[in-house]
């Protein structure tokens, strides 16, 4: 029962004794119902603490009787020592007592109010769950089930989900990668918005590695055949692994811009200097020719080209010497090549299907993954800010709401390069143009922090670090509540999930991203009607070479 | 000498609203430490806080008559007038009273009268005292050091007559244990009195 608390700070609420309740039986992060006059509350455990009436119970704990029992302990428990919960109450609905169980039948709201002295506390029910979490019917994304409850389920809204900008934290193998592509396949059965994935690791698009169970999952493309397009950075690496991506793209170097090499100084390892040098080259060689002109002179007119410029030599040496490496990328092309890649990837994406990059071998090169994400993003938000206007204006169709995914967000939205790359200004401008961001990333406290507080929803698996939970929760209301549950996560596919998406803070165990995952994920798709991908449509024939290069993996 | 169940046993001789002093009818006659006992009509009822033996004369004081003799049974019969001499008076908490069928806990609008008849209750009686054991706390707020032994006594006669002994001694503790959530050692030193 309630027995003190405040709304700022949370109940606190005394384990029944009489009722045999035990503080091991309680998890922190649970859900809990208080039981009001008027008002039935719905709180999250936040802490757990054993209690004595007097101090002095500590200096004289109960002593074995002479029988050997545990005749004192038991009478002790409950009376001078008692467990207590404090527990956080977020949400609130009218109780009825019409309602059979005294259930709730209305939706609940944010809680203003807080409940009386010696409120009874219960364990949440499934039909509590489900008046939090407004689960418009069964047919709502399910993404877990929350703690303590394995058979009930939190189920989210993913339309409110991609109107704000959304991170999923986690260390690294806490579940990261599963629990995106859950929303990441949820988003696609869904079909209101389109996603735009930039996957490092190639983990997303054809199929993933599960590193525990030592098995392949499905990705997206082989969940959603008919909503999914995959492109490619790296053919070679796609072919190796036997998939068919649907497109491959590339990038012209008259298309990399001085302001590309500043986002990428520290990836570089480049003193500022040596990343301002870039802004020369531009002046002197013509805006679409520097980088290619550059990188075409030998070791030796580095040196003229530092004079005749006037800039520091060693500065531009070792600009050349970090660029020169990126002869090597395979997906450079001469001219154009990125503007017609994002016009494919663009017009996937109005058609309304999703869009997978694959990076292969590229994708171990964080300078490659920002280089890439940055410009394709940059063309195709100028693409959705332009028909956003137009359709403002009165002409044509709102562009889609789209969700960009990028990983690894730390290595570029850092407070210093933040202000100067399209995500930092996707991910400030709200969904102004129906762009909003989806990050992963296992190191947040290396995220500027005016990113981390624009994103509506997060989602973090278990983090070991205090700098990271505490940027995790930076700005979030009851953050200090919070720090405690965030902190004791499973090290594995358990996860806090806070903000925009959900009514209150949660503490979720993904669902186990299998056969029933797949199964719910495809019944939609057919039941929603599949949309043609179009020309770059798996053909049949194509299929069948897919499954044979599957089955028989070319050298 | 044994005292039955629904025996008189004294009667009262000094009353006061919380505490009365009686004077036992036989020498050495008085029922236990911590039994219930029922005082008058209507009746009150206390528990034994205290028994003591004294001369009935505070004037004459008593001296030593054993020295020559094998027992102490042989002082008594060697000198036959003791027992008109000496006399048995013990002291009672009161804790209840009856009011109509029911009994009711705390103390009576008036104290017993004197004189007025003291016998130890009969199981009936004590069942209403042992169901519920709210009363206790009249105890534990007397200054004698006597009343948690005879706290202990009442729990563990009383352990050893109900259907639940385990039960009881539980409840009986839990709610000692509101009592003296601040003292966990008076209690564990009943607790100890009451199971040994
Ligand atoms: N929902 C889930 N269903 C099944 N397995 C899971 C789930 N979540 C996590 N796992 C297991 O945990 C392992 C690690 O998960 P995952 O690859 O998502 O971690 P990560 O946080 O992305 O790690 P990294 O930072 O190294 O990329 C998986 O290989 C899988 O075995
Ligand atoms: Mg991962």
């Amino acid at each position: 029962m309630v027995v003190g608390g405040s709304l700022s700070r949370g109940l606190d609420v005394r384990l029944d004794g009489s009722a045999n309740a035990s503080l091991e039986d309680v998890a922190v992060g649970s859900f809990v119902t208080v039981v009001g006059r008027r008002q039935r509350y719905f709180a999250v455990v936040t802490d757990l603490e054993l209690r004595t009436v007097d101090d002095s119970v500590r200096h004289f704990p109960p002593t074995r009787s002479p029988g050997g029992d545990d005749f004192h302990a038991e009478v002790m428990a409950g009376t001078l020592a008692y467990g207590q919960l404090s527990v956080m109450p977020s949400m609130t609905a009218p109780l009825h007592s019409d309602v059979a169980g005294g259930g709730t039948s209305e939706l609940a709201e944010q809680a203003k109010t807080i409940p009386e002295h010696f409120a009874p506390v219960y364990a949440a029910s499934q039909a509590d769950i489900d008046a939090v979490f407004r689960a418009q019917g069964s047919d709502a994304f399910s993404l877990g089930s929350p703690q303590g409850m394995e058979t009930a389920s939190i189920r989210l809204d993913l339309g409110t989900l991609a109107s704000r900008s959304v991170g999923v934290f986690g260390a690294s193998g806490s579940g990261k990668t599963f629990l995106a592509r859950m929303l990441l396949a949820g988003l696609v059965k869904e079909g209101d918005a389109v996603s735009l994935v930039f996957d490092m690791e190639s983990e997303y698009g054809w199929q993933g590695q599960d590193n525990d169970r030592r098995r392949q999952v499905k990705g997206l493309k082989q969940l959603f055949p008919s909503r999914v397009v995959t492109f490619t950075l790296d053919e070679e690496s796609s072919r190796r692994r036997g998939v068919t991506p649907d497109g491959v793209v590339r990038i012209g170097y008259d298309e990399i811009e001085p302001a590309d090499i500043e986002v990428l100084r520290d990836l570089l390892n480049l003193s500022e200097v040596a990343a301002s040098t870039a802004w020369n080259l531009e002046r002197h060689y013509g805006r679409s020719d520097w980088l290619r002109a550059f990188l075409a002179l030998s070791g030796a007119d580095v040196g003229e080209l530092a004079n005749e410029l006037g800039v520091n030599l060693a500065a531009l040496q070792t600009l050349y010497r970090r660029l020169s490496a990126w002869s090597r990328f395979g997906f450079l092309a001469d001219t154009g090549e990125g503007r017609s890649s994002a016009g494919g990837i663009i017009e996937q994406l109005q058609r309304g299907n999703h869009v997978v990059l694959e990076f292969g071998q590229y994708g171990r090169n964080t300078a490659a993954y920002v280089l890439v994400s940055n410009l394709l993003t940059r063309r195709i938000h100028e693409t959705w800010v332009r028909r956003k206007e137009l359709a403002d204006g009165g002409q044509g169709d709102e562009p889609r709401p789209l969700v960009i995914f990028i990983e690894e967000a730390h290595k570029f939205l850092t407070p210093e390069v933040a202000s100067q790359t399209i995500f930092g200004s996707i991910a400030r401008e709200l969904r102004k143009y129906n762009v909003t961001l989806m990050i992963v990333d296992q190191r947040p406290s290396g995220i500027d922090s005016e990113v981390m507080s624009q994103l509506g929803t997060r989602l973090s698996c278990a983090l070991n670090d205090d700098r990271d939970m505490n940027a995790v929760l930076m700005g979030a209301r009851d953050a200090n509540q919070l720090r405690g549950v965030l902190a004791r996560l499973d090290s594995k596919q358990q996860a806090l999930v806070f903000g925009h998406a959900v009514p209150m803070p949660v503490v979720v165990r993904p669902r186990d991203y299998d056969e029933s995952f797949y199964a719910e994920m495809a019944i939609a798709t057919s039941a929603a009607g599949s949309i043609p991908v179009g020309a770059l449509a798996e053909t049949e024939a194509e299929r069948m070479q897919r499954e044979i290069d599957e089955l028989f993996p070319p050298e | 000498m044994d005292i039955i169940a629904g025996q008189r046993v004294g009667e009262v001789m000094v009353s006061h609203s919380q505490r009365i002093e009686a004077q036992c009818y036989d020498l050495h006659g008085a029922p236990p430490l911590g039994a219930l006992l029922r005082i008058g009509s209507p009746p009150a009822y206390a528990v034994v806080r205290e028994i003591w033996h004294e001369a009935l004369d505070p004037s004459r004081p008593l001296t030593p008559r054993g020295r020559n003799l094998e027992t102490e049974e042989e002082i008594y019969a060697a000198n036959p007038q003791l027992s008109a001499m000496l006399t048995t008076r013990f002291a009672g908490l009161v804790v209840g009273f009856g009011a109509g069928p029911t009994v009711r806990f705390g103390l009576p609008p008036q104290p017993p009268n004197l004189h007025a008849f003291v016998f130890a209750c009969d199981s009936d009686e004590t069942a209403a005292f042992t169901n519920d054991l709210g009363w206790m706390r009249l105890l534990l707020t007397d200054g004698s050091p006597a009343v948690d032994s005879a706290l202990a006594g009442f729990l563990r006669r009383s352990a050893a007559v109900v259907a639940d002994r385990q039960g009881f001694l539980l409840r009986a503790g839990r709610t000692l244990a509101a009592e003296l959530s601040r003292d966990p050692q008076r209690l564990q030193a009943i607790l100890r009195e009451t199971t040994t």
